[in-house]
C-alpha cells in the first residue's frame, strides 16, 4: 500500500504543525499510545523514547508519556501526533508504518481482550462498528460489502481526518485484524477512498485468497 | 458524580491490566494466548526467550508455525473443541533459527456462555531432559547386556563346579565300593 503525501524530505513535524492538528477534537483509548510506545521501543530502544519526550516538549504537546493508562481517553490528536513524531525518529518509511499499524493491534493487552470475536472474519466483520467504539469516542467504521464467495470486504471510515499518514496506519491494523481472523491466508488491502482527496471518507478494499 | 464513578471503574481496570501484564511476563514458562482460530494473539517474555521470535513476529500466525508435527496438532485441536484441558501433550518446536527442541505442552480452552473464546498453551522445554532420558536409557541397555554376560559366565561355572562336584560323589562312592570289594577280598 503506498500513498505519497508524507516523503522523506519533509520528515519533521513543526510546531505549527501539531498545533494544528491538536485542534482537532476527538479521543481515543490510551492503549493505543502505549501499543505505539512499546513499538518505538522495539524498534529504537531507550534512546528513541527518549527522543520522543524531547521532541514532545519541544512541540508542546500536552502529554506525560509516564503517566499514560491502558484504559483512559486521551485525545486522538496527541495520537497521531506520537505516531508522525514515531516515524520522525525512526525514519520509517510507508510500509513501516504501515507495519506499525498492524503492531498496535499485536501489542495491545486490551485489543487481546477482543479477539474472541476472532471466530470467524463474519463475526468479525459484524462486530467492527463495536470494536471501533470501544477505543474512539468519535468517527464510525462502517462495513459496506462483504462477499464470502468472491472472498473481498469493503470498510468505510467516517468522521475521521487528522494526517494522511494514518490511513496507512489504519489499513495495516485493519490488515492486522484480518489476518488473525481469516487465519494468515495472503490478503491484499487498497486505500479506494481518502478524505485527503476529497472524499466524505476513507474506504478500505480488502480481498484474499 | 457518574464520571468520578466511571474514572473509579478506569482506575481499577488500568491496575488490572498492569497486574495481569506484569504477572504475564513474569512467569518463567512459555506462555501464550490463542484465539479461536489458534493464532497467536500474545506471548510473554519467556516465551521469546526460549524461541527467539519477537512478539511483534510471532503474533497473528497461526499456531501450527511453530511446531514441526502438523497433524498431531491438529489432534490437539479436535480434542481441545471437547475437552477443556489437555496436559503432557509432547510435541517438537521450531525456534527462529530452525532448531528443534522437545517440548512438553499444556492446553486450556477458554470457554464464556458455552462458547469458546480461546485458547491457552504453555510448554516446558524438555530437550535437556530428554537428552538425560535418553543416556539413562542407553546407559540401562548397556548395564543390562553387562548383566545379562554375568549371567551367563555365572551359569557356565555353575555348571562346571556342579559337574566337578558330581564327578567327586561318583568318585567318592567308586572308593568306598573299592574299599568295600578289598575288605571282602582280605576276610577271603
Amino acid at each position: 500500500m503506498e500513498k505519497n503525501y508524507l516523503t522523506r524530505e519533509k520528515n519533521y513535524l513543526t510546531k505549527e504543525e501539531a498545533a494544528k492538528i491538536l485542534t482537532i477534537p476527538g479521543n481515543v483509548k490510551g492503549t493505543i499510545i502505549l501499543t505505539n510506545l512499546e513499538y518505538l521501543k522495539k524498534k529504537g530502544g531507550e534512546e528513541a523514547l527518549k527522543k520522543l519526550k524531547e521532541r514532545i516538549k519541544e512541540l508542546e504537546i500536552p502529554i506525560d508519556l509516564e503517566n499514560v493508562k491502558h484504559a483512559n481517553m486521551y485525545p486522538e490528536a496527541i495520537s497521531v501526533l506520537i505516531i508522525l513524531l514515531i516515524k520522525e525518529i525512526l525514519n520509517l518509511n510507508e510500509n513501516d508504518i504501515f507495519e506499525m499499524g498492524g503492531a498496535a493491534m499485536k501489542l495491545s493487552p486490551v485489543t487481546k481482550i477482543l479477539t474472541k470475536f476472532f471466530l470467524s472474519f463474519e463475526v468479525v466483520l459484524k462486530k467492527a462498528s463495536e470494536y471501533w467504539k470501544e477505543y474512539f469516542d468519535f468517527g464510525e467504521l462502517e462495513i459496506v460489502d462483504y462477499d464470502k464467495e468472491k472472498k473481498y470486504t469493503i470498510i468505510r471510515l467516517k468522521g475521521y481526518k487528522f494526517h494522511p499518514l494514518l490511513c496507512i496506519y489504519h489499513a495495516g491494523y485493519f490488515y492486522q485484524v484480518a489476518k488473525m481472523a481469516l487465519g494468515s491466508p495472503k490478503i491484499i488491502v487498497k486505500e479506494t477512498k481518502c478524505t485527503f482527496r476529497g472524499d466524505p471518507f476513507d474506504e478500505f478494499y480488502f480481498s484474499w485468497e | 458524580m457518574e464520571e468520578n464513578i466511571i474514572k473509579k471503574y478506569q482506575d481499577e481496570l488500568n491496575e488490572l491490566i498492569e497486574y495481569i501484564n506484569d504477572l504475564f511476563n513474569f512467569l518463567p514458562i512459555p506462555t501464550c494466548d490463542l484465539s479461536p482460530t489458534f493464532c497467536i494473539i500474545q506471548v510473554n517474555k519467556a516465551f521469546e526467550k526460549l524461541t527467539d521470535f519477537d512478539s511483534l513476529e510471532i503474533t497473528g500466525e497461526s499456531i501450527e508455525k511453530l511446531f514441526l508435527e502438523k497433524e498431531k496438532i491438529k489432534k490437539i485441536i479436535s480434542l481441545l473443541q471437547k475437552e477443556q484441558e489437555l496436559q503432557n501433550q509432547e510435541l517438537v518446536l521450531i525456534k527462529k533459527n530452525g532448531e528443534k527442541i522437545i517440548v512438553n505442552t499444556f492446553w486450556a480452552t477458554r470457554i464464556k456462555k458455552e462458547e469458546i473464546e480461546g485458547f491457552l498453551l504453555a510448554f516446558i522445554d524438555i530437550t535437556l531432559l530428554k537428552k538425560i532420558q535418553k543416556e539413562m536409557e542407553k546407559e540401562i541397555k548397556v548395564k543390562t547386556r553387562d548383566l545379562r554376560e554375568k549371567i551367563i559366565e555365572l551359569e557356565k561355572f555353575q555348571k562346571i563346579a556342579v559337574g566337578r562336584e558330581l564327578k567327586m560323589i561318583e568318585l567318592k562312592n567308586e572308593i568306598k565300593q573299592l574299599r568295600e570289594e578289598l575288605e571282602k577280598l582280605k576276610s577271603k
